[in-house]
């Protein structure tokens, strides 16, 4: 196990070199022009340009400009053109507000999601099994920034039950903090909730014809300790990674539109707007950032998936 | 209607019952099920009745589909979450079962009834350790603490014969061999000491060698325990092995019921009969085959070596694990004839069998086809020859391609070599009549036809091509018995008809016997044994050709006690990741001596044609 976990750290830092050689690459070779005209915004003068330049190594050799790029981006140095504000300490400001917003709808969807799934496969065939079918493609079909925006104006403005968008820290008040984020969890969830429930309905109904399901009841146990130790434990297997990779994608960018109809201020807000205004350091720093963390995600799912199934071989 | 509650009571403990006022342990009467399905109820078991007495062993026998297993579910209600609908009765020890309910059922389940299944790995839970599966069942239904019911499991898994059991109670399910999983299974359904044991085909997914253990054990707790044992199996060879009493189903209904003397001597049901007739028996007059073909052998494999990386690691490149499927083996197969290669699991038998048409590539030795090496040859110099070089699959379920009709399935072979459209139409309904279906046949679908018939269909595609060599991989072994005979009747047909030589690979020794002009015998990747078919069953040279040839049950109860008792080898075949040093097989063999730990043996002619690899054959003079 311990060798399994070294050899797949050892394959993320390689996975990671790669990542920032690709992002170094897209960003400030592949495209044609002057990268330092780029990156100084829609009207620079000639001076900001040559200070770009000078300040970005962008005479220097590829593999210089390379090592510049990632000492700013990762070191902290990196400033937006735009506004004049440090690129890490804008990510680190809104990565609160993108995890709050993250952790607390992946937890939902798991949950709502195992939840009707679980009811689905129980009640296969019936009514309530095609009910929560169609429920499911609703939620699946519903866009985020519709669904968001209705919520928003309905049950915050018009009815006034939540806040209008915004974001109060959770050191601050945290009821305060969970009264905000109810709408932008519910809304981020609900897509995840339709697809989560879908696939583990069909797992557990895979997973209840198994002969070893047979042999549980032929035990003897009660329908309760067959269905969670035997059909549920299996049956969510697979789901965890799905769940770890989704939650990794969340974080990093795919919950730009919640962030933005409810005014968040999170990374992904910030991502957004950067590309917005062609604001070449922000948008960088960003991908960067977005793709570390999908990749450490997935590194965690594989180690976690191992220990869950001992089957997976540890090579 | 009483319960008596089964206490806690040590479960190891020796337990025989007077039978509560002569009534058996067990009576079902007129048993049906029917499964509701969309086009209306099927209907599995039709009116079923059969005693089974505490201490006896009844057998239920039956070819695939005549509700063998959905009458044992059924007595434990495991065919209710099918939806099952159920009529009759079954009284188990004074309690009728069958409107009992979930909870009283649950009580019976495990503790008074157990269960073993046919495929131990499928049904142990994958991602459960093996000891925590077992304290499960005793903690469902006796007041123990989970550190109590560990330590019983980890007893148990000890009494089944499972060596260093409480390592193996902390290990998951595929860490086993399969008769150590079966041994597992056992041990669980014995766990809180039942008074009747279901077992459903309990050694069909086993080595031969293996099932002789597991059957060994089970009559042995048996004795011990005093339980009644139901024992549903399809082999002949088992019943005469195990049974005292044999019913036999057919249709879902019992068609004879009869203590298993009379069965064997006087069998009275016409379906009883065709059962016994398709068992092929060892002392069945061998068929009447022609002599052997001389001149160039169509297949010679000369010292072939099959080996596959098993895992790299990360910073030790050179201790790179390889496993050698298939360690110099050199064989022939000469016109017209059938070799017939045997082997337990993992031996290598497939994987010679592929590697001789060129499937898997050999990684030693040579390939030679009609004179020619073909070990190296390219895919374009081997594509004339392919027409010439066919393999019949296992699976005949898993080796027609779904989405594909029968005449392309049959007509591809023709289409790629060159021929019409309706030239190839025409030849598809010839070789369908050919192997015994109908030319209408070719406009169907895999789906549509039984396992025997798509067993025909394969063998028809390989003939499409009117082959030299036709390579059957295991092309009985997923069916029926009686299935069985037909395809092995076709095969023989063939072979005198088209001058076809096979080499014939299969598990199943009484089989191989049958279609056989010559036999070879392989072990973890090494040829032990090669001999005329007659010679090789009558006079084994290799000890591990005799240890096979004791493993097989005997269809004749009156035979039962003159198996030659531990000759059939103890333990399971090594991991061949890690093969025994010297001779591979001396672990398991009774005449192993130092020289066998430390010499590979070469093979050696013991007489004409007869080759064997051992430092001690069993030759007349030993």
């Amino acid at each position: 196990m311990t060798r399994f976990v070294v050899r797949r750290l050892a394959q993320m830092l390689v996975v990671l070199f790669a990542v920032s050689v690709l992002t170094f690459l897209i960003f400030n070779v592949i495209p044609n022009g002057d990268p330092a005209v780029r990156m100084a915004g829609k009207t620079p003068t000639e001076s900001q340009v040559e200070a770009i330049r000078a300040d970005w190594g962008f005479d220097d050799s590829l593999p210089v400009q390379y090592v510049t790029t990632m000492e700013k981006v990762l070191g902290g140095s990196a400033i937006s053109y735009f506004s004049q504000l440090n690129v890490r300490d804008q990510i680190v400001e809104g990565l609160p507000r993108t995890l709050s917003l993250a952790v607390g709808a992946a937890v939902l969807w798991m949950l709502a999601g195992v939840a009707l799934g679980l009811l689905a496969a129980l009640r296969a065939g019936r009514l309530s099994d095609r009910l929560l079918t169609v429920l499911a493609l609703v939620g699946v079909s519903l866009p985020v920034f519709w669904l968001g925006a209705l919520a928003s104006y309905y049950l915050g403005f018009k009815a006034g039950w939540f806040p209008n968008g915004g974001y109060v820290p959770l050191t601050e008040d945290p009821l305060d903090w969970a009264h905000h984020l109810v709408l932008p969890w519910t809304v981020l969830a609900i897509l995840f909730i339709g697809f989560y429930s879908r696939v583990l309905r069909s797992n557990v109904l895979d997973t209840m014809s198994e002969d070893y399901v047979r042999t549980a009841r032929a035990k003897g146990l009660s329908e309760r300790q067959v269905l969670l130790r035997h059909v549920l434990r299996n049956s969510l297997i697979p789901i965890v990674t799905l769940w770890g990779l989704d939650f990794g994608a969340v974080v990093a960018g795919g919950a730009i539109l919640t962030e933005t109809v409810f005014d968040l201020q999170g990374v992904g807000q910030y991502a957004a707007e950067a590309v917005g205004q062609l604001d070449v350091p922000p948008v960088l720093a960003v991908t960067m950032f977005g793709a570390f963390f999908i990749v450490v995600l997935s590194t965690v799912v594989d180690i976690v998936y191992a220990i869950l199934d001992p089957r997976i071989r540890l090579t | 209607m009483s319960a008596p509650h089964v206490g806690s009571a040590d479960a190891t403990a020796a337990r025989v019952d007077p039978p509560g006022a002569g009534e058996p342990l067990l009576a079902v009467r007129d048993l049906a099920v029917s499964f509701p399905t969309e086009s209306g109820a099927i209907r599995a078991v039709d009116g079923v009745s059969l005693d089974l007495a505490a201490g006896e062993l009844l057998a239920l026998v039956g070819g695939s589909g005549c509700g063998k297993s959905v009458t044992a579910l059924t007595v434990m209600g495991l065919t209710r979450p099918q939806g099952a609908r159920t009529e009759g009765s079954v009284h188990y020890r004074g309690r009728e079962l069958l409107d009992a309910s979930e909870d009283e059922l649950r009580r019976v389940r495990g503790a008074e009834i157990a269960m073993v299944f046919q495929d131990p790995l499928s049904s142990l839970n994958p991602v459960l350790r093996v000891g925590d599966q077992i304290a499960e069942q005793i903690l469902a239904h006796e007041d123990v603490t989970r550190a109590q019911a560990r330590e019983r499991a980890v007893e148990l898994l000890g009494r089944v014969g499972i060596p260093a059991a409480a390592r193996r109670a902390e290990g998951f399910p595929y860490e086993l061999s399969g008769g150590m999983r079966q041994r597992a299974m056992i041990a669980m359904a014995l766990s809180c000491g039942p008074r009747l044991l279901i077992a459903d085909e309990p050694t069909t997914a086993l080595d031969v060698t293996v099932q002789a253990q597991i059957l060994d054990l089970i009559r042995e707790l048996r004795d011990e325990t005093g339980a009644g044992v139901l024992l549903i199996t399809h082999d002949f060879g088992v019943v005469a092995e195990m049974a005292d009493r044999v019913a036999v189903m057919d249709a879902g209904r019992i068609v004879e019921q009869a203590p298993v003397e009379e069965v064997f001597a006087a069998p009275r049901h016409p379906r009883t009969r065709a059962l016994l007739d398709a068992v092929p028996r060892l002392d069945d007059p061998l068929p009447a085959r022609r002599p052997p073909a001389e001149g160039e052998p169509v297949l010679a494999l000369d010292g072939l070596e099959v080996a596959f990386p098993v895992r790299r690691r990360l910073l030790r490149r050179d201790s790179d694990l390889t496993v050698r499927a298939v360690d110099g083996v050199t064989l022939a197969v000469r016109p017209g004839e059938t070799l017939g290669l045997v082997g337990e699991s993992g031996s290598g038998k497939t994987t010679l069998a592929r590697a001789a048409v060129r499937l898997i590539e050999p990684t030693g030795g040579t390939v030679s086809f009609a004179g020619r090496d073909i070990t190296a040859a390219s895919r374009r110099e081997l594509q004339p020859l392919r027409s010439e070089l066919q393999i019949v699959f296992q699976d005949p379920f898993g080796s027609l391609n779904p989405r594909k009709r029968v005449a392309d399935i049959v007509g591809l072979p023709l289409r790629l070599h060159g021929l019409s459209k309706r030239d190839s139409a025409a030849r598809v309904a010839t070789l369908l009549e050919r192997v015994g279906l109908e030319p209408e046949h070719a406009d169907r679908w895999p789906h549509e036809f039984s396992g025997g018939q798509r067993q025909r269909i394969g063998i028809a595609r390989a003939l499409a091509l009117s082959p030299r060599l036709v390579v059957l991989d295991e092309p009985v072994s997923a069916l029926d018995v009686s299935v069985q005979t037909q395809i092995v009747d076709l095969l023989d047909e063939l072979q005198r008809e088209l001058g076809l030589a096979y080499l014939f690979v299969a598990h199943d020794l009484s089989v191989v016997r049958q279609v056989s002009d010559r036999v070879a015998v392989m072990y973890l990747g090494k040829l032990m044994e090669v001999a005329p078919v007659a010679e090789l069953y009558e006079r084994p040279v290799h000890p591990y050709t005799a240890a096979l040839l004791a493993a097989i049950p005997v269809p004749d109860p009156s035979r039962r006690d003159r198996r030659v008792r531990g000759v059939a080898p103890s333990g399971e075949p090594p991991s061949p990741t890690d093969p025994p040093s010297g001779c591979v097989f001396h672990p398991r063999c009774p005449r192993a001596t130092d020289v066998c730990r430390e010499v590979v043996p070469p093979l050696a002619a013991h007489s004409d044609g007869h080759l064997a690899a051992c430092h001690h054959p069993l030759t007349a003079a030993s």
